[in-house]
């Protein structure tokens, strides 16, 4: 019996690019389930189909085969226009670069999903009033994306994704585009949402703090799930690297993981410098 | 309006002004050109349309009442005429292009000499002065005096004769020439057309009997040719505005590209520009045919501010334009302004459907690369 709890259901989704002998398979008969209430991290190196992963859980991309359920919905037979109601009325998309209209304030911004922008009766701007508000931006209702911080910005694109009250919210990198503090202060903010808004949270990140605001953590590398990983930091650029698959250097006796060739390069070329944050 | 259109059309604004000031220029030249055209035609075949007679007879191959070769000589036509009960009355009139000078400048004018006892083919409104010039005497076409300067007791030369003007008087313009009035005897003397007239104009007692009395002077009297009224008047404005109308259309096909490409590549640039925005709008769960509507919208505010900017600016400038270049005579007609609306409308819709075909191939996916 399926679980009421379950916003998000991907089964055996597979995704393929490509035809004939360039084909790439980026996930691989794929399960996946996210509940009400809970914030899920998805990560992995780059490639590993993290992206693909979440654009069609959003389904803003079509699967080659398996099936997806948002909010109960099953969205494999759906049609464009139904499966845009889905993506506004179900799933909240928050972007690594916001993604706010330029022309429009944050008011605006946040109010716009609501009735498919047609018209914006007092009642939406109530609704995205009161959002802005609680996330502490209520003195800058009035603002264009322009005149505010990274941070704020963020804030505005999550109140955006609540808008319209969706069951779901994905997040693609949400705290790549902000410093430490403004990042820690995001995640705190999806946590948050997940447990007292009681919405499923799944969060594609490079970032590995952002493990700990987590419930649960997945690794997506080849097209699948891993189950049980170790994982160090590259100590060139800060990314979470698998150990078992990373190219590793050793230095005064410490094994140094690193994601790609060119970090490495760059370690040996001046491992003092890089050392002591690995 | 979506507040997305809204918004995407107000905050760059050099972009609006240079989309609205293209159609603007685009509707500005369209307008002119058809009321430019309206405005000749009415004052060249005005003229015969005002003039009191449902029958114009003329010298056989005669086209037209500006440039008529027509010589038909007077002779027992009061005899036939009487006979034919259906005939209210009868008058002959000269009308004779000429070179005229005044004060050292020349001037092409249109002596018409006209029989003062039925006033038919006179002039159509006087405004000042005399109604009927006396020997010597003339009236001419205020559109003299608005260019030359002439005036009541001024003199003017024409067909070796010096005329001194007594009255002044609207509706004698034909834009290249304009009317002078003389009595038809005075002009038959001047002309040495003694006995002779350009045309004799006819008025029926049943107006509705004017074309069947038209054919019956082709087919009765050799030599000669019957227009009604209706007829002659549209064979003047044929003949004249015949050799402007594939020069007008041209013009106005090349307004109306310019008008559209200005639109459709500001349009389109907008559209581009903001690709990523309408990826973001999709992904986020708005459907293309909203983004159209976006589109479709700006396209269509553009329009209407480019048709009231170029439309008003004809109304408001045409006078003012006509004060100093009397050639340039325009006539707005509603149903002009209604067609150069439907003409904007196109040309916005138009604009808007290359933009429309790229926002369809917007990939919604692409929002999620940083």
């Amino acid at each position: 019996m399926a679980d009421a709890n379950v916003a998000l259901r991907l089964s055996g989704v597979t995704k393929v690019y490509g035809l004939g002998e360039s084909t790439v398979t980026a996930l691989d008969a794929v399960d996946f389930e996210a509940k009400a209430g809970e914030v899920v991290v998805i990560m992995g190196p780059s490639g590993a189909g993290k992206t693909t992963f979440l654009t069609i859980a959003g389904t803003l991309m079509k699967a080659t085969s398996g099936t997806i359920e948002v909010a109960g919905i099953e969205t494999a037979k759906l049609k464009e226009k139904e499966l845009a109601s889905i993506r506004r009325e179900n799933v909240g998309f928050i972007f690594q670069s916001f993604n706010l209209l330029d022309s429009l304030t944050a008011l605006e911004n946040v109010r716009l999903v609501a009735a498919g922008g047609i018209r914006a009766p007092a009642s939406d701007t109530y609704r995205a009033r009161e959002l802005l508000n609680m996330f502490g931006l209520d003195e800058r209702l009035g603002s264009l994306p322009k005149q505010l911080s990274g941070g704020e910005k963020q804030r505005v694109a999550i109140a955006r994704s609540l808008m319209n009250n969706p069951e779901i919210i994905l997040a693609d990198e949400p705290t790549g585009n902000l410093d430490y503090k403004r990042g820690q202060e995001v995640m705190e903010l999806l946590k948050q949402i997940a447990v007292e808004l009681s919405k499923a949270v799944v969060i594609v990140s490079h970032d590995h703090r952002v493990r700990d605001v987590a419930h649960r953590s997945l690794w997506l590398q080849d097209g699948g799930f891993r189950d049980t990983i170790v994982t160090a930091n590259d100590p060139v650029c800060g990314q979470l690297v698998e150990v078992e698959s990373a190219t590793a250097v050793t230095w005064e006796n410490t094994e140094y993981n690193f994601c790609a060739g060119d970090c490495r390069e760059l370690f040996e070329g001046n491992p003092q410098k890089y050392a002591k944050t690995g | 309006m979506l507040i997305v259109a809204r918004k995407n059309l107000f905050s760059e604004r050099v972009r609006l002004l240079i989309s609205v000031g293209g159609i603007a220029l685009a509707v500005l030249l369209i307008t002119f050109l058809l009321a430019l055209f309206r405005g000749w035609s009415e004052k060249i075949g005005g003229f015969v349309e005002e003039v009191d007679a449902d029958v114009w007879i003329a010298r056989e191959g005669t086209t037209d009442f500006l440039v008529a070769a027509s010589i038909l000589p007077l002779e027992g036509v009061e005899e036939r005429f009487s006979q034919i009960d259906s005939i209210e009355t009868w008058s002959p009139l000269i009308a004779v292009p000429l070179g005229a000078t005044s004060d050292g400048s020349d001037m092409d004018v249109q002596m018409i000499g006209f029989d003062p006892s039925t006033e038919m083919g006179g002039p159509v409104k006087v405004t000042e002065g005399e109604s009927v010039p006396g020997p010597g005497e003339v009236i001419i076409d205020n559109a003299l005096n608005r260019r030359y300067g002439l005036d009541i007791g001024d003199t003017i030369n024409a067909a070796g004769t010096d005329w001194t003007v007594v009255g002044r008087s609207d509706g004698g313009d034909f834009v290249a020439a304009q009317a002078i009035f003389v009595t038809l005897d005075q002009a038959q003397e001047a002309l040495t057309m003694d006995g002779l007239a350009t045309f004799i104009l006819v008025k029926m007692k049943d107006p509705d009997r004017a074309a069947g009395f038209a054919r019956t002077v082709e087919a009765n009297q050799p030599g000669a040719i019957g227009f009604t009224s209706e007829d002659f008047a549209t064979a003047t404005r044929d003949r004249i505005l015949g050799n402007v109308i594939p020069i007008l259309t041209v013009i106005l096909i090349l307004a109306f590209i310019v008008g559209l490409a200005v639109s459709g590549l500001t349009i389109y640039t907008a559209t581009v520009e903001k690709a990523r925005e309408y990826g973001i709008l999709k992904a986020v769960g708005f459907t293309n045919g909203y983004l159209y509507r976006v589109v479709f919208e700006q396209s269509l505010v553009i329009g209407m501010l480019g048709f009231l900017l170029g439309a008003g600016l004809t109304v408001a400038v045409g006078p003012f334009i006509q004060n100093y270049v009397p050639q340039f005579v325009v006539f707005v007609r509603w149903q002009d302004i209604l067609l150069v609306a439907g003409v904007t409308l196109l040309m916005a819709l138009l604009a808007a459907y290359v933009p429309v075909r790229r926002l369809a191939a917007i990939d919604p996916v692409a929002v999620f690369k940083a």
